[in-house]
């Protein structure tokens, strides 16, 4: 019998691994890839919680998360290219212009 | 059965997105998200949501995942080089301690069992007497998050718009 705690564990530890791929790397492809593993891991928790409470309303939110993941993919990924044109490099640490 | 499907898919799950966290080459990393984003798939018709499986390949493991390949392969990116090592590392260790904290923190609620919340209306047997778990979505979709549903096309526009507007090479 799987239970609620287990894909809530399975989503906790899939959203501390991609916590630690935005703390630790330094590749924006790479910090943004875990942004989106972190997301998912998020919308697994909402549908086992969907299944757990016998209730639509989780699921419905999975499907907006996927909408605006997927606007989110479009605009970051474009900031790339643009940031990628001016600059040569993907590297955050170098990608200091708005630090005071 | 559904245990064992389901320990075969949470350990894929894991490695794959270490996989991805570790990686030094950001295809390899493309790669191994989709194999994050199929298992997952696989776990939600575990959990009987067919229709975001099917959307999950659809929009993560087919749009998106494209996206990401077709922009790694636009910047030829070279290997993520060390420089700054000691706050690097000073930086990585932080960052692995502090997710490692949250994933304890995250596993100490869910062992205390606080999710105690009321039941819904759509148990098995009423998905089953809309025809399916598509159809129970749509039923709830269209009409309590009618509005919201509307405003996810904007998102999209925007996006669109966004998007164009950031990799046009001059605005005139």
């Amino acid at each position: 019998m799987v239970t609620l705690e287990h894909y809530l564990v399975l989503s906790a530890l899939l959203f501390g691994i991609g916590a630690i791929g935005v703390l630790v790397r330094r590749n924006a492809i790479i910090i943004f890839m875990s942004i989106e593993l972190m997301l998912n891991s998020v919308n697994l928790s909402l549908v086992a919680f969907s299944k757990q409470l016998n209730s639509m309303d989780g699921q419905v939110f999975v499907f907006f998360i996927m909408t605006v993941a997927a606007a989110e993919a479009a605009i970051g990924l474009a900031i790339m290219v643009s940031l990628f044109r001016n600059k040569e490099t993907l590297n955050v640490d170098e990608i200091n212009l708005m630090k005071w | 059965m559904e245990l064992l499907l389901f320990y075969i898919f949470g350990v894929v799950a894991v490695l794959a997105s270490l996989g991805l966290v570790t990686g030094k080459n950001p295809v390899h990393s493309a790669l191994f998200m989709v194999v994050v984003f199929f298992v997952m798939a696989a776990l939600f018709v575990l959990l009987g949501a067919e229709f975001l499986a099917a959307a999950q390949i659809l929009v993560y493991a087919g749009a998106i995942m494209v996206l990401f390949l077709f922009v790694i392969m636009l910047l030829r990116l070279q290997p993520e080089e060390l420089r700054n090592t000691s706050r690097h590392a000073f930086q990585k260790f932080f960052g692995i301690v502090l997710s490692l904290v949250l994933v304890a923190q995250i596993a100490l609620i869910v062992r205390g069992g606080f999710f105690k919340g009321g039941k819904g209306n759509y148990t098995p047997e009423v998905v089953s007497g809309f025809g399916g778990n598509t159809e129970a979505v749509a039923a709830v979709l269209f009409t309590d998050y009618l509005f919201p549903f509307e405003l996810t096309s904007l998102i999209l526009l925007m996006a669109m718009v966004g998007a164009v507007v950031l990799t046009k090479k001059e605005l005139k």
